[in-house]
């Protein structure tokens, strides 16, 4: 057979795309815990930052939310058996200008909000990725739990004052919130808490 | 030794990549809206281009010609998904940071440049060589080009605020797309007149 038929190039570059194949697979099973544990860390630092001293409990979604992607009522106790602190959502919204941005939001069970977090975004630096700054942020600690508005210069109570050249951004993250504001109120707040 | 001296300098000033071949203008220009994400880049590509050079370089007699270049496709794409995961386990910051631009190291001409020019036809230190050179230029390039757009842009590098927003009112369109195009011609227009003196002298 000649040295540089077909086949022999074909095998040859089999045998490379197997070896490579096989790293991957090795680096990926290797590093699946720390990443795993990254994302779970995330997830902890935004609850803890919207909810304080509160220990997480998963809940059910009831109908299909567009944003909401997990609720998590905040309680005293581990098992839930303590007092009702607050609730958190998890928040997916493609409004934004670049890619998913992922928002957490904390309610108080005395009608206030307590927090919001970006857990990621894609937005541009500079404009939409002030989102993660707390100027932007804080604007929504203790508003009250009922639809907010973006507004370029707030006046109203329940205004949000955009960021500067990113209104897109400012929009896409007020509205998921907004939703999440809903559905507390016709969901969870009639329960009683 | 003086060799492998030659090959840095090579990288870093007469061939840089970005400032001299015009190489991988995507992550270039797309990347660098601030000093982290550019030199964040630059190290990560910095560490694809050796790794990358150096197995292209040990396999150069293994790898027939006429599939030589998937065959480094398949090796850059490993180690670029090999950093990928890395990274997203180790530094988490960066990770978020850069995105998707990691995936896009394996299309960046300055790799597979690399390994096409200098590592299918050199030994395998020299080809980790040349391959540190050519990151640590690319890392240096894109390190300037984002500190000037983030200074320029919001006034500060590397986070650190040095022009107060008291004062200085910060050229938004730095840390925009346009903002690329011209703060990367005012860089090269700065390094050919270096080059000129230097090369005349």
């Amino acid at each position: 057979m000649k040295k540089d038929s077909i086949i022999i190039n074909a095998l040859i570059l089999f045998g490379i795309t197997i070896i490579a194949g096989f790293l991957l697979g090795l680096t990926y099973t290797a590093t699946e815990e720390p990443r795993a544990y990254q994302t779970k860390l995330k997830t902890e630092i935004a609850l803890n930052t919207v909810l304080k001293n509160s220990k997480f409990i998963e809940e059910e979604i009831s109908g299909e939310p567009k944003f909401i992607t997990k609720i998590y009522q905040g309680n005293s106790e581990e098992d839930g058996s303590g007092d009702v602190l607050g609730y958190a959502f998890q928040l997916e919204t493609l409004e934004g200008y670049g890619d998913v941005i992922k928002i957490m939001v904390g309610f108080k069970t005395d009608g206030t909000i307590s927090g919001i977090d970006i857990v990621s975004h894609s937005e541009t630096p500079g404009l939409g990725a002030k989102a993660d700054e707390s100027k932007f942020k804080n604007q929504f600690i203790s508003k009250e739990i009922s639809l907010l508005t973006v507004k370029k210069g707030a006046t109203d109570p329940q205004d949000i004052d955009a960021i500067g050249g990113a209104t897109i951004t400012s929009a896409a993250v007020t509205n998921a919130v907004n939703e999440a504001i809903d559905y507390y109120n016709s969901n969870i707040k009639k329960e009683g808490n | 030794m003086s060799s492998i001296t030659k090959l840095l300098k090579n990288g870093v000033i007469d061939e840089n990549p970005v400032l001299v071949q015009v190489l991988g203008m995507c992550p270039t220009l797309a990347v660098t809206s601030s000093s982290m994400n550019g030199m964040g880049m630059g190290l990560a590509t910095t560490i694809v281009l050796v790794a990358s050079n150096l197995v292209v370089a040990l396999l150069r007699n293994i790898i027939p010609s006429k599939v030589r270049i998937p065959a480094f496709i398949v090796i850059i794409a490993t180690f670029v998904t090999v950093v990928e995961l890395l990274l997203q386990g180790y530094i988490p910051a960066l990770y978020d940071s850069l995105g998707i631009f990691i995936p896009l190291i394996v299309v960046n001409c300055v790799v597979l440049g690399r390994a096409e020019a200098f590592a299918s036809k050199n030994n395998a230190l020299l080809s980790a060589a040349d391959g540190l050179g050519m990151g640590l230029g690319f890392t240096l390039s894109l390190t300037i080009l984002g500190s000037m757009r983030e200074l320029l842009g919001a006034g500060s590098i590397f986070g650190l605020q040095l022009l107060s927003p008291y004062w200085y009112q910060p050229i938004t369109i730095f840390v925009l797309g346009p903002g690329a195009f011209i703060a990367l011609g005012l860089i090269f227009a700065a390094f050919n007149a270096y080059r000129a003196k230097t090369v005349k002298g």
